[in-house]
């Protein structure tokens, strides 16, 4: 009983180790930075097209252009690119590892992100109609996915995860007090916080965190 | 009755536990996370980490970075031994339960 009783110890002292010495970054430095520049180009587009183009086209046909479907639509779109760079930059590096790609780094990161994205999707729904409601929640719900990260990610991720959480509410609260005369300077302001927040803090962040190749001597 | 020389005797004391413990998460890890993450001296830690080497479970790497860095992995003989531990503690709980 007694070997059991250490047995059965030392297995509790394993599996506590093997949980604090696991570290899994959910975002890699190309999948910052393709999600980055992806966010870059789309806040500059929307904002072109709803600044010059479309927009003054559109009235001049007597249509009302529906800015909150070519918001969804172009930023949804920045999500599905980044989606699909990060799963393939996380399948290549697990066979350069030779790791399985579902690891169990990646099983903790997604349930840790579940209910702060889950939460965003369901005020997406809800909220789907005001930007200024949306957009900061975007940010923080994306922000409180990352902080929930903290116990197992490279510290670099919860401090973007708090920089999100932060410009999000700050973003919420400027939305909350400050009077819009017209909705599109609303909407302007959503779409320059959403680059501004997923695109340049990516980019920082992928330049903070990119691999630095080192040459060992023996 | 269980056969106590099952267990591997360099592995079985807490130590060392944890330095192969850590060393089987990861890749490599360096000596000063090591120190940091199992909270040892110096001393201690290099003592342990000796004896592991010597049994073949550890190899060392020394680079040059900004500065000069010592870090440890597990040997195929170190995590095939560690996994045979792990199998002994697993039999030693399931006979306790009949």
């Amino acid at each position: 009983m007694n070997l059991r009783t250490e047995a059965e110890e030392n297995l509790r002292v394993i599996r506590s180790l093997m949980e604090k010495s696991t570290i899994y970054r959910a975002i890699s430095a190309p999948t910052a930075l393709v999600g980055g520049l992806a966010s870059i180009i789309a806040g500059v587009m929307i904002h072109c097209w709803w600044c010059m183009g479309e927009c003054s086209i559109s009235i001049a046909q007597g249509v009302t252009p529906n800015r909150i479907q070519q918001f969804f639509g172009v930023w949804l779109c920045v999500l599905f690119i980044t989606g699909i760079a990060n799963t393939y930059f996380i399948w290549r590096g697990a066979v350069l590892r030779k790791e399985p790609f579902i690891s169990a780094g990646m099983k903790m990161a997604l349930l840790a992100l579940f209910p702060p994205l889950m939460t965003g999707g369901i005020f997406t729904l809800i909220c789907h109609e005001v930007l200024s409601i949306l957009a900061p929640i975007w940010m923080i719900c994306y922000g409180l996915g990352l902080i929930a990260t903290r116990h197992f990610s490279p510290s670099s991720i919860p401090r973007l995860g708090w920089a999100f959480l932060i410009t999000g509410l700050s973003c919420f609260l400027y939305f909350k007090f400050t009077r819009w005369d017209l909705a599109i300077e609303v909407h302007l302001f959503a779409n320059i916080i959403m680059t501004a927040t997923f695109g340049l803090f990516h980019l920082i962040y992928a330049a903070c965190t990119w691999p630095r190749k080192t040459s060992p001597t023996s | 009755m269980f056969d106590f020389d099952k267990l591997d005797k360099t592995i079985h004391e807490r130590a060392r536990l944890g330095i192969m413990t850590l060393l089987a998460s990861r890749q490599s890890w360096p000596f000063q996370d090591l120190k940091s993450e199992l909270g040892m001296s110096d001393g201690n830690l290099v003592t342990h980490l000796r004896t592991l080497h010597d049994a073949g479970f550890v190899a060392v790497t020394k680079e040059m970075l900004d500065r000069p860095q010592t870090s440890y992995s597990l040997t195929e003989k170190g995590r095939i031994a560690f996994q045979e531990y792990l199998a002994v503690l697993e039999q030693i709980i399931n006979t306790g339960k009949h």
